[in-house]
C-alpha cells in the first residue's frame, strides 16, 4: 500500500477536525460556553433582583456587557490556545504525530483554526445574548454593537495568535496557561495604564487596541478618533491622568499586525523546536 | 536500487556535547539492522533526525532517497516509526487515533478500516479498539505505537526500543512481528539494548559509540571479532582445589570463577570444536557435570569487547 500524503490544505482540514473533537471530548468548549452563559445571566438577572432595573439608555445597557468581552476572549485563548503546542512536547503526543508526513506549520495552523472557531462560537454566543436582550428590553440595539462584534473577532484572533506563540515557546502547559491569562488580563493592561499616566500613547499595545471593543460604544465619535493633541484628558472622564482612547482604524491595524507577526513567530519557533 | 536509509556526515551538537560525530551509514532495502550502542552513543538522536523530530547540526539524512532534513513530508511518506514511548491523545480511541494518522497519510476510508482492524489484531488490541486511550497501560500504548507504525504498510520501519515497556509475552509477539516484516522484504532499522533480541531478529548490526560508527557488519561476521565465550558449568559435587587448578590449565581457558560451591563460570576462547573438547576434558577430570551452558550471546561478547576497546 503506497498512498501519497494529502495536500497541505486537506491535512489542515483533518487537524482542525480532530482538534475540535478534542475540545468537545475534553469538555473545554462546554465549560467556556457555560462560563459565557453564566456571565450573561448574571448581567441580565442581577439588576432586577437587587431592584435596580436596567439603564434607561439603550447605549449604556450593552456597554456594561462589552466590558467582559475581553475577559471571555482571554479565557478562550487560555482554554484553547495556551496548551495547543506545548502539550505536544510536554505530554509526548508529538512522538506519535510529528513522525508523520505533515508539515509542522500545518499542524500549528490547523490547531489555530480550530481554536479560532471555538472562540468564535463563544464570542458570537455572547453578542447574540446582548443583541437579543437589547432588542427584547428596548426594542432596538445600537449599530456600533455590530462593529464591536467584528472588532472583538479580530481581537480574539490576535490574542489567540499571541497565545500560540507563548505555547510554542513555553516548557509546560500550566506555565503557559497562567502566563497567557495574566499577560492579557493583568500585565499588559497595567503597562497600558502606566504609559497613559506617563502621557505616552500606547497605540502599539494589543490590549490597548482591544479597548476599542467597548469604547466604540461609550466614547463620542470625536473622542474615538482623537489622538495626540486632541486626546481627551483624564479629567474629561474622571480619571486623574491623561487617557488615550484607541481609534477604530489604528486598533484594527495593530490587531491584524499582531495576528500576522505572532502567528509567523509561533510557526518559526514550532518548526525549529526539537522533541 | 536506492538505499532505504542513508546518513552522510550527520552531526548533532547539543551545546558543547557532540551527540553525533559525522555519522555515515547506508542501509540497503530489505535488511533488518540492529542499531546498538551504550547510553548516550547517539542512537536515539539518529532516529530523531531520521524521523524529523530533531534537526541535524550538519550533514544529510535520506529515507528512500529523499532528504529528510529538507523535505520531511515526502521523506516520511513511506516510513513507519516508533520513537521512544509516545503518548496518544487520551480522548481518542485506538481506532480514532489510527484514523487520524492514516488520514494524514492519505489512506482511503476502506484501507483505513481494513488496515486498522488488521494491525490492532496483530498487536492484540482488538478488544480495546473503541475504548479511550486515556487509562491504557504503558505496554498497551507501546502496542498502539507499533500499530500506527504498521498501519500504512510502509517499506521502511524505524524502531527505537520497540519492546520497551512490554511484558515477556508482548516482547515475543513484537519479535514475531519484526520477523514477519523481514520476511516481507521490509527494511527494519531497530535500536535496542537487548542484544539477544537483536541477534534473534536482525541480520546486520551497526554499533555506535560516542556518536561515531564503530562497527557495521553482518552478525555472523561479528562473532569472529570476539571468540571469547563464558560457559557456566554446574557439577553434582563441588570440584576440589586440584580439579579447579587443572581446569585453569586446560587449552583455551582464560579464567575460572567459582560462583557457588557447585557452579563454575569459565571464560573460554575457542571455536565450537574446542568447546566440545573442553566438555570432554571436564568429564575426563572426573567432574560430575549436571549442565554445561554457554552464557550470554556472541553479539554480547563482541559488544563488550568493542566498547571496552573504544573506551581505552
Amino acid at each position: 500500500m503506497k498512498s501519497s500524503p494529502p495536500s497541505d490544505s486537506e491535512q489542515l482540514h483533518m487537524v482542525v477536525r480532530y482538534e475540535l473533537l478534542k475540545y468537545l471530548r475534553g469538555q473545554r468548549l462546554f465549560g467556556i460556553l457555560m462560563i459565557t452563559a453564566s456571565i450573561a445571566w448574571l448581567m441580565l438577572a442581577l439588576p432586577p433582583l437587587v431592584g435596580m432595573g436596567y439603564s434607561s439608555d439603550v447605549r449604556t445597557f450593552p456597554s456594561t456587557f462589552l466590558n467582559f468581552v475581553s475577559i471571555l476572549i482571554v479565557l478562550s485563548a487560555t482554554f484553547f490556545g495556551s496548551d495547543a503546542i506545548v502539550s505536544e512536547f510536554q505530554h509526548r503526543t508529538g512522538y506519535s504525530l510529528f513522525p508523520n508526513p505533515i508539515r509542522r506549520r500545518i499542524i500549528l495552523l490547523g490547531k489555530y483554526v480550530a481554536s479560532a472557531l471555538s472562540s468564535l462560537l463563544v464570542v458570537s454566543l455572547y453578542y447574540i445574548i446582548i443583541i437579543v436582550s437589547a432588542q427584547a428590553i428596548y426594542g432596538t440595539f445600537p449599530d456600533e454593537l455590530i462593529v464591536s462584534y467584528y472588532l472583538a473577532v479580530v481581537y480574539m484572533l490576535s490574542i489567540l495568535a499571541f497565545a500560540f506563540l507563548l505555547s510554542s515557546v513555553m516548557k509546560g502547559t500550566t506555565g503557559s496557561a497562567v502566563l497567557t491569562f495574566f499577560l492579557f488580563q493583568m500585565i499588559l493592561p497595567i503597562i497600558d495604564i502606566v504609559l497613559n499616566s506617563a502621557d505616552i500613547d500606547p497605540w502599539f499595545s494589543i490590549t490597548h487596541a482591544g479597548g476599542i471593543i467597548s469604547s466604540i460604544l461609550t466614547m463620542p465619535p470625536a473622542m474615538g478618533e482623537a489622538r495626540g493633541p486632541m486626546r481627551p484628558t483624564g479629567a474629561a472622564v474622571g480619571i486623574p491622568y491623561p487617557l488615550y482612547i484607541p481609534e477604530v482604524l489604528s486598533s484594527l491595524i495593530v490587531m491584524v499586525n499582531y495576528v500576522a507577526i505572532t502567528l509567523l513567530a509561533a510557526i518559526r519557533v514550532f518548526e525549529r523546536r526539537e522533541l | 536500487m536506492t538505499d532505504a536509509i542513508v546518513t552522510e556526515n550527520l552531526r548533532k551538537v547539543y551545546n558543547s556535547f557532540v551527540a553525533l560525530d559525522n555519522l555515515n551509514l547506508r542501509v540497503a532495502g530489505g535488511i533488518c539492522l540492529g542499531f546498538l550502542g551504550p547510553n548516550g552513543a547517539g542512537k536515539t538522536t539518529t532516529i530523531k533526525i531520521l524521523t524529523a523530530l530533531t534537526k541535524a547540526t550538519s550533514g544529510k539524512a535520506y529515507l528512500n532517497g529523499i532528504d529528510v532534513t529538507s523535505d520531511p513530508k515526502a521523506a516520511l511518506s513511506d516510513v513507519g516509526a516508533v520513537v521512544e514511548t509516545p503518548e496518544f491523545y487520551p480522548y481518542l480511541t485506538p481506532n480514532e487515533m489510527l484514523s487520524y494518522l492514516g488520514e494524514l497519510r492519505g489512506m482511503s476510508s476502506n484501507e483505513l478500516s481494513e488496515q486498522s482492524r488488521k494491525v490492532l489484531e496483530e498487536v492484540k488490541l482488538t478488544e480495546w479498539a473503541d475504548k479511550s486511550i486515556g487509562p491504557f497501560s504503558r505496554g498497551m500504548k507501546q502496542r498502539l505505537t507499533l500499530a500506527q507504525a504498521l498501519l500504512h504498510d510502509p517499506a521502511v520501519l524505524i524502531f527505537d526500543e520497540p519492546t520497551s515497556g512490554l511484558d515477556p509475552r508482548g516482547m515475543h509477539e513484537v519479535r514475531e512481528i519484526i520477523r514477519t516484516l523481514k520476511e516481507k522484504g521490509k527494511t527494519v532499522f531497530m535500536s535496542s539494548h537487548l542484544l539477544s533480541e537483536v541477534q534473534e531478529v536482525c541480520d546486520t548490526v551497526a554499533l555506535l559509540d560516542r556518536g561515531r560508527l564503530i562497527v557495521y557488519d553482518k552478525i555472523e561476521n561479528l562473532a569472529r571479532i570476539s571468540p571469547v565465550k563464558k560457559i557456566q558449568v554446574q557439577a553434582l559435587v563441588a570440584p576440589t582445589e586440584g580439579q579447579l587448578d587443572r581446569i585453569r590449565h586446560l587449552t583455551g581457558v582464560r579464567s575460572v570463577e567459582q560462583t557457588s560451591s557447585q557452579v563454575l563460570l569459565i571464560e573460554f576462547e575457542g571455536d565450537d570444536d574446542s568447546m566440545a573438547e573442553l566438555h570432554n576434558s571436564l568429564l575426563a577430570l572426573g567432574l560430575k557435570m549436571i549442565s554445561f551452558k554457554p552464557t550470554g550471546t556472541d553479539l554480547e561478547s563482541m559488544y563488550l569487547e568493542i566498547i571496552a576497546e573504544s573506551v581505552r
